[in-house]
């Protein structure tokens, strides 16, 4: 077996411009290490991008050939050209040359995998038929090596008419020699395949897939020698791991020790982030003048500090430096810049460093998910895994495959609905996307935590009941609102399965931590971006209108004060007026003016109007509900952390006619309501990406919305009916 | 040689295909994994969804769609259980 064959080519005509950088596609079938051969390639310059009016992510990167350097593209795998899935679709045009802002390229790098060259060589028969440049990287070939598999690569680059170089991306080898084909074809004059390219279409006639694996079983047959006895292995784990009861005993094992990884090893970053934004909050603090300084010379230290922060939120969103964006970011700077001292430490410290580390605290999660998913799917595992939750899906109107994205929405439902990629029909697709947020995420924990202590602190085998009620109201009504959409707008049965169970291979780390890498970006970048901005936003709205020195003050705060000097020998201690004033004045914002508007809204659920304050504010991410209610029940944002301290102080809450606010009825209703709700605006931004438009997002909002109003009326009216109101 | 639906078969086997009666993208997605006219297919594990080997690979197809799946009988096993006896029909 020769390292490099090259059967004779013609010259093209069709040679790139010089110094226009050329473009390589990587195209082959899942799971023949495809990506990993493109990391190999590309190293850590890869990239995601997103095109406009697609959903999908193509990864793209650069080498340097001998020839200069190459822009390189990861396709999504795919088995044919006849496309079905919107991944598929996007290989498809890019390959064809259709696609809507992206060239063809001016090499297809066509990844087959040694250790089963006859099924892969119908997509290269397809590739090849298009006429262009083509070099095969024959994959896998230590796995095909191991396996006794023996294959005449001189022969089958006869066959295919275009460079074979047989490579291991695992392992790196023939990686050099791979390129230097590459080069070969890129340099100076470009050849093409022959006209009469004789796979199948010249004289197909028929079914073209049956002609075309005639043509791959007679090359196959030609060049390849392999034992009868392949995959004894992975027959004897499949016995075990297809079965309909053990292999989803061995799936549920598999996930549950995940998850279990996921929220152990978690905990020491997590703990880690929240202590570095703290320390950056109050780093912050300790940097602004306590002051008010000269305006000459404040101006420009604030207007620098906000086009820092603009610099690094354009740098994580890959904003370029335009004329429209740096006017953007001048302006608002400027504006900024005028903003009195102590509303612009409340912008940085709780607007910007809160708001965002509120929501990378969860990265750890997302990382070590997927971390375990990618070694997961490189095993081969995951197909078994959509294989076995296949039956139990269909009964709600999903496929097997969604089932890996509602356990992942466990941790977070951002990596969920990004996991929910692996679905290939758009509709069930979008099903899965739609309801994953009503499963029980971690920022939901420190809510139900704060509600079961409020209402069974006593009685731990009921606080234990309710929270683990909790957790399956949200799969009760994921998998029935599924069940509703599959019958509704998203009308049909899930695509019935057809998948490869791939065999089983020792996964590659490299591969994960690159995986994890590229998502762990993506989320950055929804932090830097669009999470900055729900930030500032609603931090906006809990902070204006300021509330006027001169302001009469509520008989509730002047009652408070006048307890608080009672029992204090007349005089109140500063921190304790302080956050008196702090109620009032989310009392006065809009936030505050918000939620006594939606007074009539929300007060059949029981809830009163700073009930509905913590409701709003919670949109940036749900845990943010339990500090709001300290402020606005006048505790205190830190004491939001010492639970005891709040479940006191929100016992003792009563309303106008003397009746407490937080009855075991308020309570249920509201933890009801924070099962079902949305409440989490990173997660709409997510689901806005993912489906490509804002109408699935207001939809999600608007669905989630009334299916927590309503379960939560229901739980208020007939807990009060029992007599627990 | 016996004509069947591919979802009927009830023990494993060897088959070779003869037909796929359904269109637009389960005929696609069928067709282009090698269950398509002329190939052979070994049924590996029945129920639903089936494992099936088809041109080297380990497929899992859901008996909707092996419904539409018309297959030659090649050789089969008697029982589900002695996976080890296969007969020639």
């Amino acid at each position: 077996m020769s390292d490099v064959s090259s059967p004779d080519q013609k010259p093209s005509t069709n040679a790139p411009p010089v110094n226009q950088c050329s473009r390589i596609a990587l195209a082959g079938n899942p799971n023949t290490g495809k990506t990993t051969l493109f990391n190999r390639l590309t190293g850590l310059r890869a990239r995601t991008a997103n095109y406009p009016g697609i959903t999908v992510d193509l990864r793209k990167g650069s080498m340097r050939l001998a020839n200069g350097p190459v822009d390189v593209i990861d396709l999504p795998g795919t088995y044919s050209l006849e496309a079905t899935s919107p991944e598929e679709k996007v290989a498809q045009a890019i390959l064809q040359g259709n696609h809507a802002g992206e060239s063809a390229p001016d090499i297809v790098l066509l990844v087959l995998d040694a250790t089963n060259l006859e099924r892969n060589l119908f997509l290269a028969s397809e590739v090849l038929d298009l006429k262009r440049p083509t070099v095969v990287a024959l994959n896998l070939i230590d796995a095909a090596n191991a396996a006794d598999i023996s294959i005449k690569v001189e022969q089958l680059a006869k066959e295919l008419q275009c460079p074979v170089i047989p490579v291991s991306s695992k392992h790196g080898t023939g990686i050099e020699q791979l390129k230097q084909a590459m080069d070969g074809l890129l340099g100076g004059s470009l050849p093409v395949l022959a006209v009469d390219h004789t796979s199948c279409t010249a004289g197909c006639t028929g079914c073209t897939f049956s002609a075309r694996y005639d043509w791959a079983a007679d090359v196959s047959k030609a060049t390849v020698n392999a034992p009868a006895d392949q995959g004894r292995r992975t027959s004897a784990i499949d016995r075990l791991v297809t079965n309909p009861f053990i292999g989803t005993g061995v799936f549920l094992a598999i996930m549950l020790g995940v998850f279990y990884l996921i929220f152990s090893l978690a905990s020491v970053p997590m703990d880690l982030i929240d202590g570095v934004f703290a320390s950056l909050g109050g780093l912050v603090e300790q940097l602004l003048p306590e002051t008010s300084l000269a305006f000459p010379l404040w101006f420009p230290m604030a207007a620098t500090g906000s086009l820092l922060i603009f610099g690094a939120s354009y740098w994580a969103a890959g904003i370029r430096w335009t004329k429209t964006s740096s006017a953007i970011a001048i302006m608002i700077s400027v504006l900024l810049a005028c903003m009195p001292l102590d509303d612009f430490r409340s912008l940085l410290v709780d607007g910007v460093v809160a708001g965002v580390g509120g929501v990378v605290i969860f990265l750890p999660q997302i990382c070590i998910l997927f971390f375990f998913i990618s070694l997961l799917e490189d095993s081969g595992y995951m197909a078994r895994a959509a294989f076995v939750m296949e039956r139990l899906m269909r009964y709600v109107g999903l496929p097997g495959k969604a089932f890996v994205p509602m356990l992942s929405a466990h941790a977070c439902a951002i990596p969920g609905i990004m996991a929910a990629r692996a679905i290939e029909n758009w509709r069930d697709r979008l099903a899965t996307i739609l309801v994953l947020p009503l499963l029980t995420c971690s920022a939901r924990l420190p809510v139900y935590a704060m509600i079961t202590a409020l209402l069974f602190s006593e009685s731990p085998v009921t606080a234990a009941a309710v929270f683990v009620g909790a957790y399956l109201m949200g799969i009760v009504a994921a998998l029935g609102s599924a069940w509703c959409l599959k019958k509704t707008i998203l009308k049909g049965d899930a695509i019935p399965l057809v998948i490869e169970l791939p065999p089983y291979r020792m996964p590659g780390f490299r591969n994960a931590l690159m995986t994890v890498s590229e998502r762990a970006m993506v989320f950055v970048r929804q932090a830097g971006t669009v999470i900055l901005l729900i930030s500032v936003i609603l931090w906006g709205l809990a902070t204006y209108p300021k509330l006027p020195p001169d302001a009469q003050l509520s008989a509730d705060a002047n009652k408070r004060i006048g307890q608080l000097q009672a029992a204090n020998d007349g005089e109140a201690a500063p921190d304790d007026v302080a956050r008196v004033m702090a109620q009032e004045a989310l009392a006065y914002s809009f936030a505050g003016r918000v939620g006594k508007l939606v007074e009539p809204v929300f007060s059949p659920l029981g809830f009163d109007w700073k009930i509905n304050v913590g409701v709003m504010t919670s949109f940036a991410a749900r845990e943010v509900v339990v500090s709001t209610l300290a402020i606005v029940y006048g505790i205190g944002e830190d004491a939001a952390e010492d639970e005891a301290t709040l479940v006191q102080t929100l016992r003792r809450q009563t309303r106008a006619d003397g009746r407490p606010v937080f009855t075991t009825a308020t309570g249920l209703s509201l933890l009801v309501f924070f099962v079902l709700a949305m409440q989490c605006l990173p997660t709409q931004a997510v689901t806005r990406r993912e489906t490509g438009s804002w109408k699935w997002a207001a939809f999600q909002l608007i669905f989630m919305t009334a299916l927590a109003w309503i379960a939560a009326f229901a739980t208020y009216q007939i807990s009060c009916a029992t007599g627990l109101g | 040689m016996s004509t069947s639906r591919l979802s009927d078969v009830t023990n494993r086997g060897t088959f070779r295909c003869v037909d796929v009666k359904c269109d637009g993208d389960a005929m696609v997605r069928l067709k282009r994994l090698g269950i398509c006219n002329k190939r052979t297919i070994e049924v590996i594990q029945v129920g639903d969804p089936m494992v099936l080997r088809v041109i080297g690979s380990r497929l899992g197809v859901s008996r909707r769609l092996a419904e539409s799946v018309i297959v030659d009988t090649l050789s089969q096993t008697t029982t589900l259980a002695s996976t080890d006896t296969v007969q020639n029909v």
